[in-house]
Parts: C-alpha cells; sequence; structure tokens
C-alpha cells in the first residue's frame, strides 16, 4: 500500500498570522533604516527588528520567532546591510531562543519579556561589533564603544519597549489562543 | 548537545547560515543578490515616505533646537556671500583675459562633458558604523559600480553596488574611500581619504601631502582625475588644518567636505564623462541651430 503523501496547506490562521507579522516587520525595517536621517540616531540605530522578532518567539512560539527573525534578519540586510550579512542569524538565534525559555523559564507575559529584551540588546551589540570590523578593521574600540556600541545597546533597550508592547498587541492579534500556547510549552 | 538533534532547528540554522554567507559573498562582490535587488524595489516606495518623514522630524526639531546656531551661521553666510561677490568679479575678470590670452597663444581649451543622473537618497545604513547612502537610481537608469557622485556643493563618493532600482554610495568621510586631489590655489597634490574619528565631525583628510609648506586653512580642495572614478576639478572641500606626520615625513590636512553631509537629500551620479575642446563643442553646437 503506498503511503499517503501529505501536502502543506496553510490555513486560514496561519495566513493571518503571517500577514500581521509580516507587515509589523516590514514597517520596522522600513523604520530602523530610516532612523540614521534623525542626527540623534546617526552613529547607532537600535535594533527594532531583532527586538520585534524574539517577541513573536517569546509571545508566540520558537518556531514562529526563528522564521520571522530569520527573513526579517535578511530583509534588514537587503535593505540596510553593508558587508557582513548577520541580521539573519542574528535574528534565527533571537527568535527561537526567546520562543525556547518563555514558557518552561520565564512566564509566556510581558514584564517577563524585560529579561529577553536585555539579551537581545546584548546580541545587537555583538552583531554590530562584529560587523563594524569586517567593515573596517581600523576602528578603535573605545570610540566605537563609546559612540556607536553603548548607544546601541541603550536605544534597544529603550525603544524595544514599544515594539515589544506592539509584537504582544500583534500575537494577540494573530489569535493564538491560550490552548495553543499551553500546548506548544507542553511540547 | 540536544539542541542539533532538534530537526527544525538544525534546518532552519542552515538556512540562515546559507543567506548570511550568501548575501556577504554577494555584498563584497559589489553584486546584489537577486532577493536584494528585489526587497530594494519593493520598499524603494516605502522608504522614500520614510525618509521624507524622518527628514521632517529632523527638519522640525532643529527648527527649534539650532535657533542660535543658525543665526550665528546667517551672519557669517551674509560675509561670506559679500565676500564671494568680489571674488566672483575678480574671476570673470580673469576668466576674460584668460580667454583673451588663450586666443592671443593659439592654445585650445578644454572642457568636460558629463552625463548626469538625479537621484534621491532615501537610506541610510542602518547599523550606524558605517555610512552608506542609499539612492532610488540603479542598472535600470544606467548606473553602474564605481561612478561617482556629486551634490550641488561638491563630492559626495562613488556607488559600491547597484540593484535593479537602488544603488549604495559610499561617502568621501568613509575609510573605505579614498580619491586623488590637488590644492586648487597650489597645485600641491594629496590622497583624500576618510578617518572614522574625523567623521564623526562631517570631517576627512588629506594624507601623502610632500610641500605641506604651502598649505594654508581655507585652500580649496579639488579632485585631480586620477584614479579613474572623479573627473578632474570638481570641490572636494577646503582645508581646515595642516599637521606633520613625523614618521613619513609629509603633511596631513584635515578636510572639510564642501557636500553638506547632514542635510544630504539629492545628488547626481556622473554616469560618464569626456574632455573635448571648446571650441568643438562651439561649433558644434553652433551647426545645431536652425
Amino acid at each position: 500500500m503506498r503511503p499517503k503523501v501529505r501536502f502543506f496547506t496553510p490555513t486560514a490562521a496561519l495566513l493571518r498570522r503571517i500577514t500581521i507579522y509580516g507587515t509589523l516587520l516590514f514597517f520596522l525595517i522600513i523604520i530602523q533604516t530610516s532612523l540614521p536621517f534623525i542626527p540623534i540616531f546617526r552613529r547607532a540605530v537600535p535594533g527594532l527588528v531583532l527586538v520585534s522578532a524574539a517577541a513573536i518567539g517569546f509571545f508566540d512560539s520558537e518556531y514562529a520567532g526563528a522564521i520571522a527573525g530569520m527573513v526579517a534578519g535578511t530583509a534588514l540586510d537587503a535593505l540596510g546591510g553593508v558587508s557582513l550579512s548577520l541580521a539573519p542569524l542574528a535574528g534565527f538565534a533571537a527568535g527561537y531562543f526567546c520562543g525556547t525559555v518563555a514558557g518552561k523559564k520565564l512566564p509566556r507575559e510581558l514584564p517577563a519579556f524585560s529579561v529577553c529584551l536585555a539579551a537581545v540588546s546584548a546580541l545587537n551589540l555583538f552583531v554590530t561589533l562584529v560587523c563594524a570590523y569586517a567593515a573596517n578593521s581600523e576602528l578603535r574600540p573605545v570610540r566605537l564603544i563609546v559612540y556607536t556600541l553603548l548607544p546601541g545597546f541603550f536605544y534597544t533597550l529603550l525603544f524595544g519597549i514599544p515594539v515589544a508592547l506592539l509584537t504582544f498587541l500583534c500575537a494577540r492579534l494573530a489569535g493564538k489562543t491560550k490552548r495553543e500556547r499551553q500546548a506548544t510549552a507542553e511540547r | 548537545m540536544r539542541l542539533f538533534k532538534n530537526k527544525f532547528f538544525v534546518i532552519a540554522l542552515a538556512i540562515a547560515l546559507v543567506l548570511t554567507t550568501c548575501t556577504t559573498v554577494l555584498s563584497v562582490m559589489g553584486v546584489a543578490s537577486p532577493l536584494r535587488s528585489v526587497l530594494g524595489a519593493v520598499a524603494l516606495p516605502f522608504r522614500w515616505c520614510a525618509a521624507k518623514v524622518a527628514q521632517g522630524l529632523a527638519g522640525f526639531s532643529a527648527y527649534f533646537t539650532e535657533f542660535d546656531r543658525l543665526r550665528e551661521e546667517n551672519s557669517e553666510l551674509s560675509r561670506e556671500v559679500a565676500e564671494l561677490r568680489q571674488r566672483l568679479a575678480d574671476a570673470e575678470r580673469m576668466a576674460e583675459e584668460n580667454a583673451a590670452l588663450r586666443e592671443f597663444f593659439g592654445l585650445e581649451s578644454l572642457e568636460v562633458e558629463w552625463e548626469l543622473v538625479d537621484a534621491v537618497v532615501i537610506g541610510r545604513e542602518a547599523g550606524g558604523y558605517m555610512a552608506v547612502y542609499t539612492l532610488n537610481r540603479g542598472s535600470l537608469h544606467g548606473i553602474e559600480r564605481g561612478m561617482a557622485v556629486v551634490s550641488a556643493d561638491g563630492v559626495v563618493g562613488y556607488v559600491k553596488e547597484t540593484g535593479i532600482s537602488w544603488c549604495k554610495v559610499v561617502p568621501i568621510t568613509e575609510t573605505t574611500s579614498a580619491l586623488g586631489a590637488h590644492i586648487e590655489k597650489s597645485g600641491i597634490s594629496g590622497l583624500v581619504v576618510g578617518d572614522f574619528e574625523l567623521r564623526d565631525r562631517g570631517r576627512c583628510k588629506m594624507t601623502y601631502i610632500e610641500n605641506g609648506e604651502g598649505l594654508s586653512p581655507g585652500d580649496f580642495v579639488v579632485t585631480s582625475g586620477t584614479g579613474g572614478i572623479y573627473p578632474a576639478g570638481l570641490p572636494v572641500g577646503v582645508v581646515e588644518e595642516v599637521v606633520p606626520d613625523p614618521l613619513s615625513r609629509t603633511y596631513t590636512a584635515t578636510i572639510i567636505p564642501a557636500a553638506d553631509f547632514d542635510n544630504l537629500t539629492r545628488v547626481m551620479i556622473i554616469t560618464s564623462y569626456s574632455i573635448t575642446k571648446a571650441d568643438e563643442t562651439q561649433h558644434t553646437e553652433e551647426e545645431s541651430l536652425p
């Protein structure tokens, strides 16, 4: 007897999630790549997309977070990247690991996300450091830390709060029910 | 390593690594990946709108915070305009004299002919550690890697990467940029390069100047035409200060770029240029007239 072939058919709920998260990430990418037009963001830009990917992972699931982070990271580098393209990898890591800790080590609640936000800010700092040295190996570490890395870290912490809140609302809008979240946590 | 037994994790990690590697390799080669080209084209109108909003926000905040500075700058510019008017009158007189002498000695006058494509700055690099501008013109408009970009004030930089409808420009203040230049007045030549520390102040530097004694603050720096990217005679900036380099026995000058990088919104890309005899050009124009 031949095995029954099962094709992937996206459900309406899945399409709704893709649309909501896709729209959210797209606009965050546009905002993040346009921020350097404002003088205070010339040297350091908050990692809004990374925070959003982590929040999707945290409030939805690690799978959604990983895929959203990877796709958004690729798009971010496509629009704003210069040399080393680390954003897909960073987005994937942020989305996946924040999703993994949620429900197990941390409750899937907004205040608990602050721990992930700090971790994502640190990840953004690391990615910026690697990309900066890949672009120019003659950079002076002190100046890079003072003018780019530390402001970038604090901007991500600060501007990550509204982004996390927005992603939390989007996750709710995407229709992730409590039962589904419990099922994900049990898995 | 329990993590690597998770099939989803392994597959997603592999895809992320492939995406990272491919995008990086193509970016280093100066070629936009098809994905990058398509995404850039799709996001173009949105980025244009976002850039306009961001520029508006920056301008609105500057209205309140920079009033005193602008008033001071205004009075300084008024003084400068008066001085430049005087210099323009001198230059016109000298041009007439020059033309008369050329005619007398039978010298040929050379003119540079440009082909320009106008562009709008729609993006700046997202990481902040490297200033790279994205313009709304790409290979569809005939833009190629290595073309020079200028503004109304002077040299901006060169095209680093092109997509279908966008391109990325490295400014002259960036450390990866280098262009041959000389002092307009004295003809002293050097290499204008970017410097990370000076970039923060909106400056670049001119290195390998052998005769630094002939240099003084306020001297105009123009492109020398060497290197093949920038045509000769384009304004690069003004000398701010000159310091000797004891190691190489040369001098280094800090340059204030002519282009206003803080408020850069519209630029021109030089798609081609040629040097022709001025007489021939006049002749062709006369012939084409009815």
